[in-house]
């Protein structure tokens, strides 16, 4: 519930003044990066490997080079993830071909300069979109215009976690205030809300948001012609967690003098070979999709 | 072997009561001659004896003493003193009426001297702030503001400008025991924290206790905040208020029954809506954004020996965009008391109050598909108290509290279209008590205050309780089982023991010695982890999982005074351990959350330093230099490795100058200097990529591991008063302020982020480390107050 009351807080907390400092901040070790976020679909599956960095290090992460890294699901079949050279790891399904269904299980294991790492998901089921809808809305919160919904049922029984993506002409809104993340139909855990319809701040949050000339960040609303694409990954509840947690931590300064403690993510890699940390997910999503043209 | 010490006290003190003098009592209640209002602290001194007495809360004083005849001085700082010749051949009931300069006949007038209480007291670790006093503070946008002016107090600190609530040397905002008229507050603040609940108009009194608190206060770990409400003028009507630039005050006082009853209502509406539109986002142009409050007093002085007073508050805030979204908070209370005099020397006190802390949100202009929110607070509490003068030399209080709360930590409707799905939770119950005995003792230059105070808490059915297993460390802990119990029944009883000592030592005429030591108990924690708490944080009970926070408090202090009183100087250290302090995991969900007690994390606390303050009383110049050096930090297995970490409010140096200088009979002038330590924050060590997002990293995991930027602000207030004509019954003021003088972007805090706008696939993302500060700017402000009586 901690997310509504955030999106409560951005609307009426006051904006305060905020100036760019440079402050020096204590090291902290190179850690392995693993970014291993698949679904069952017949394209290109990327793992990418790389290393944290100083956080005001601006530059491209580091990649790790050279590693092994496989894919087994439940029926033994292996995916292998070649090199590409610059961090990622790919796997190119042949036609009709995908890293496997609803209810899969599969392991993933990287050899990485000596050491091991492994991880588990399971590809956890996913709702259909029923409808994408369109409406003018004038004189609410937000500028005048077009905004859109989608409509899809979770299914019944908790703890299904979900991340909702959408696409604007065929552009992944990747905006870390754009993460909309469901836990069965409303927000979190502890809030049981199930097997309804998602509820309507989740429907609604696939509206892009923009910066507007205050340096605010806004809902902006969708011109006739423009594709909408909505698609439901199925993720599992360490995926879940941790992008819920990052998406909190990224955002926290929005929430001025109600931020929250910095917090760690925990992912689900764990390494084989000593305990130093590694960071990242694994996860293997079932996506459902819908598309529609605004009119 | 603890509960044997403790009946041996008891015997003690009543054996000191039984052995009592067959003395007379001069006794009464001592009154401001100009409205009637009660003195609390006025003295009724002896000087033949060297004995005297002070006026309780209720204005009441008893002096008892052998039989004969006394030349006694009744004096209130700022008043004119009266002498009155007394024989003293029986019980006799004298109620005094002080006025400002004015003769009476047969009576010899000394104008008021500056008090030595600073040095005299029993009392440490405690500071009264006069509402007069607090009425010349240069305040933001003019508005006087009682807990902001106790910031500039030692010891007391906020995590920053804007937020609700102050730490109390290292305690956290919900250690603090808000009294209102009695009745508790939960949430002293009106838009988040730059007002406080508190109409200035309505207060008369102001104390609070950082150390060395008497047994007849319990329930918060570190302090004490008392406010106490006026009665409303007795004498004659009056009306007073004033026009500022975020909200108009108005209070009426009156007789209903001269000098027998009267009334006070003193009502605020801001129109913050108005101050507040530059700042909100766009689009948010139709928002409501008000407070106001209304504070009402009456009392009925029934007979010599009863006097009932009520009172009540009831405040709101209102946030509202359109008919999309709305968000209101508030407090109510209200509070009946009934003094009665068994005898002169036995003044009891029954109190009963009602206090609720409740806030609403609601979402959807569309029935379909709708949330709303709402929680509270609710307590009622019956409190009775007895003061037992025994003589000049001996006062025993005793008494007992016991309080009913019901928590309500959410009840949640949401509708998506159409389908209803309830994920609220169940409300929690609770039973808080209390009994106390206070002994108070004056062994000439040795006074002393023991007492013992045993507090009991029960978490009450109807409810479910759950128990947790084990996690990893700062991880959060499953479920495992859960039992369902009925209404009534106990869930887990907790008992705690309080001593709480005092001891005074006059080194000279003009310099003493005191310490104190104190043990707390708190039953109720408010559950936030941000860094300003939030009107949606909830208060809730001790549990099964949930043990009580205890503190151990030792303080010690030297307090001199120079210039026959003008000046008033102290020094005070402390020391204070906290156990059982309730913290929260990584990501812990707060609120709607039916397992929320397997996101907290149990820590413990110490805090210890130094405050020194230098105080002018007398003159056209007057004011205070307050200095703290201070160190609090807390320790929780699950955050920073286990290791001691600074709190967030941890302030190393916090100095703080106001001053007060009357030119003339219509000119007066104020100013006031904060210079503050950073407080710490934390920050990431690393940045790490994720599906294309840069997610912070702690590596190693520390807390609070840099210190923001020196905090410093002047602020300076001028009031001119209209020309004064003794039979002008309007009365008119201007008070002129300006905050933040120079314009300094004082940091709230320091936090990362990553650079606005859209970042393209394979372009890197920056991160950037920004400076909030809430006020970046001097704000000038003008406002009218009148008085018309």
């Amino acid at each position: 519930m901690r997310t509504l009351f955030i999106i409560f807080a951005g609307l009426i907390t006051f904006s305060g003044c905020e100036d760019v400092i440079e402050i020096k901040l204590d090291d902290g070790p190179a850690r392995l990066v693993v970014d291993a976020w698949l679904n069952n679909q017949e394209v290109i599956q990327t793992i990418r490997l790389t290393y944290s960095q100083p956080y005001f290090e601006s530059n491209p992460a580091i990649p790790a080079l050279g590693g092994v890294v496989k894919v087994e699901n439940g029926n033994g079949e292996i995916f292998e993830f070649s090199d590409q050279g610059n961090g990622d790891y790919n796997w190119e399904p042949s036609a009709g071909q995908s890293l496997g269904s609803v209810n899969d299980e599969f392991v993933l294991s990287i050899d990485l300069e000596g050491k091991s790492y492994s991880a588990f998901s399971k590809m956890n089921r996913v709702p259909i979109i029923d409808e994408i809808t369109q409406e003018l809305r004038e004189d609410e919160l937000g500028p005048d215009g077009i905004y859109a919904q989608f409509f899809a049922r979770d299914f019944p029984g908790l703890g299904d976690t979900y991340w909702i993506k959408t696409y604007k002409n065929g552009k992944f809104l990747n905006k870390p205030n754009e993460i909309n993340l469901a836990y069965d139909a409303g927000f979190d855990a502890g809030a049981e809300v199930d097997g309804i319809i998602f509820i309507t701040p989740i429907r609604e949050f696939i509206n892009p948001f923009e910066e507007v000339e205050s340096g605010e960040t806004q809902p902006s609303p969708w011109a006739a012609g423009d594709q909408i694409r909505i698609e439901i990954h199925s993720i599992n509840l360490e995926a879940f967690l941790f992008i819920e947690l990052a998406r909190d931590q990224i955002l926290n300064g929005d929430n001025t003098i109600f931020a929250s403690p910095i917090a760690n993510t925990s992912g689900n890699i764990v390494n084989q070979s000593a305990d130093n940390e590694v960071l990242g997910i694994f996860n293997v999503a079932a996506i459902s999709k819908l598309e529609k043209t605004i009119e | 072997m603890r509960f044997k010490s403790t009946f041996t006290l008891l015997l003690l003190v009543f054996t000191v009561a039984l052995v009592a003098q067959q003395n007379f009592t001069l006794s009464g209640y001592i009154t401001d001659a100009e409205n009637g209002e009660t003195l609390i602290g006025a003295t009724a001194y002896v000087p033949s004896l060297a004995i005297g007495a002070s006026t309780n809360e209720y204005g009441y004083y008893s002096l008892s003493i052998a039989p004969g005849t006394y030349q006694v001085e009744f004096a209130y700082l700022g008043f004119a003193t009266q002498i009155q010749e007394i024989q003293l051949n029986q019980n006799i009931k004298l109620d005094i009426e002080l006025g400002y300069a004015v003769a009476q006949l047969d009576e010899v007038v000394v104008i008021g001297e500056a008090e030595d209480k600073n040095v005299t007291d029993l009392q440490m670790s405690v500071n009264r702030l006069d509402i007069n006093t607090i009425k010349s503070i240069p305040s933001l946008l003019g508005e006087v503001e009682i807990i902001r002016s106790l910031q500039l107090l030692p010891g007391v600190t906020t995590v920053g400008e804007g937020a609700t609530g102050f730490n109390v040397r290292g305690g956290s905002i919900d250690q603090n025991l808000v009294l209102l008229d009695e009745a508790p507050v939960y949430n002293s603040s009106h838009l988040f924290g730059f007002f406080s609940v508190f109409n200035p108009d309505a207060v008369k009194d102001v104390k609070l206790y950082k150390g060395g608190i008497p047994a007849r206060y319990g329930g918060r770990l570190s302090s004490i905040l008392d406010v106490r409400m006026k009665e409303g003028n007795s004498k004659r009507f009056s009306m007073n208020g004033g026009v500022g630039l975020i909200f108009s005050r108005l209070a009426i006082e009156a007789p209903i029954i001269k000098d027998k009853s009267s009334f006070i209502i003193a009502g605020r509406r801001s129109y913050a809506d108005v101050i507040a539109k530059p700042f909100l986002n766009d689009g948010l142009e139709n928002s409501v954004l008000n407070f106001y409050d209304l504070t009402l007093k009456t009392h009925y002085n029934i007979n010599d020996k009863n006097r009932l007073f009520l009172s009540g508050y009831f405040g709101r805030d209102n946030f509202g965009f359109g008919e999309q979204a709305g968000f209101n908070w508030g407090n109510s209370t209200g509070t009946l008391r009934w003094n009665h005099l068994f005898s002169e020397r036995m003044f009891s006190n029954i109190t009963f109050y009602y206090s609720d802390y409740d806030y609403k949100l609601n979402f959807g202009d569309d029935a379909a598909n709708s949330f709303d929110w709402n929680a509270s607070i609710d307590n009622v509490s019956v409190k009775p108290e007895l003061t037992y003068f025994i003589n000049p030399k001996n006062i025993i209080r005793f008494g007992g509290q016991a309080i009913y709360y019901i928590f309500e930590p959410g009840n949640a409707i949401g509708v998506s279209e159409g389908e209803v799905s309830d994920i609220g939770l169940p409300n929690k119950y609770a039973i808080e008590g209390g009994i106390y005995l206070e002994n108070e003792q004056d062994y000439n230059r040795l006074k002393l205050n023991y007492g013992l105070r045993l507090s009991m808490f029960d978490y009450l059915g109807s409810g479910t309780a759950y128990e947790f297993g084990e996690a990893p460390l700062g991880k959060r802990k499953p479920v495992i089982s859960s039992r369902n119990y009925n209404k009534w029944e106990s869930i887990k009883a907790h008992a705690r023991l309080e001593p709480r000592f005092s001891v005074q030592y006059q080194l000279t005429e003009s310099a003493s010695l005191k310490a104190s030591y104190n043990r707390t108990a708190q039953y109720i924690h408010l559950i936030s982890n941000t860094t300003a708490s939030t009107p949606v944080d909830v208060w809730t009970p001790s549990t099964n999982n949930i043990e009580p926070q205890m503190a151990d408090q030792i303080a010690i202090g030297y307090f001199k005074n120079f210039d026959k009183n003008i000046y008033e100087f102290s020094a005070e250290t402390y020391f204070k351990k906290m156990d059982k302090l309730v913290d929260y995991i990584e990501g812990a969900d707060l609120l709607l959350n039916r397992f929320l007690e397997g996101d907290l994390l149990v820590g413990q606390g110490r805090a210890y330093g130094l405050e020194l303050m230098l105080k002018k009383n007398k003159g056209n110049f007057t004011g205070w230099v307050s200095y703290t050096l201070a160190k609090t930090e807390r320790k929780v297995q699950g955050i920073n490795m286990d290791k001691w970490y600074p709190s967030r409010y941890d302030q190393t140096h916090n100095l703080s100058m106001t001053s007060f200088y009357e030119l003339n009979k219509r000119w007066s002038f104020s100013a006031n200097f904060s210079l503050i330590s950073g407080t710490p924050t934390t920050f990431p060590t690393s940045r790490f990529e994720q599906q294309g997002y840069v997610v912070p990293h702690n590596a190693n995991e520390t807390r609070n591991n840099i210190r923001i930027p020196v905090y410093h602000r002047l602020d300076i207030g001028a009031t001119r008063k209209g020309k004064d004509k003794p039979d002008r019954r309007w009365k008119g003021e201007w008070v002129f302020s300006v905050y933040n003088v120079y314009s300094r972007r004082n940091p709230f805090s320091i936090y990362f982020k990553q650079q606005d706008g859209r970042v393209d696939i394979d372009q890197p993302v920056i991160t950037e480390a920004i400076k909030l500060s809430v006020i970046g700017n001097f704000i000038p402000s003008i406002s009218y107050n009148f008085k018309f009586e």
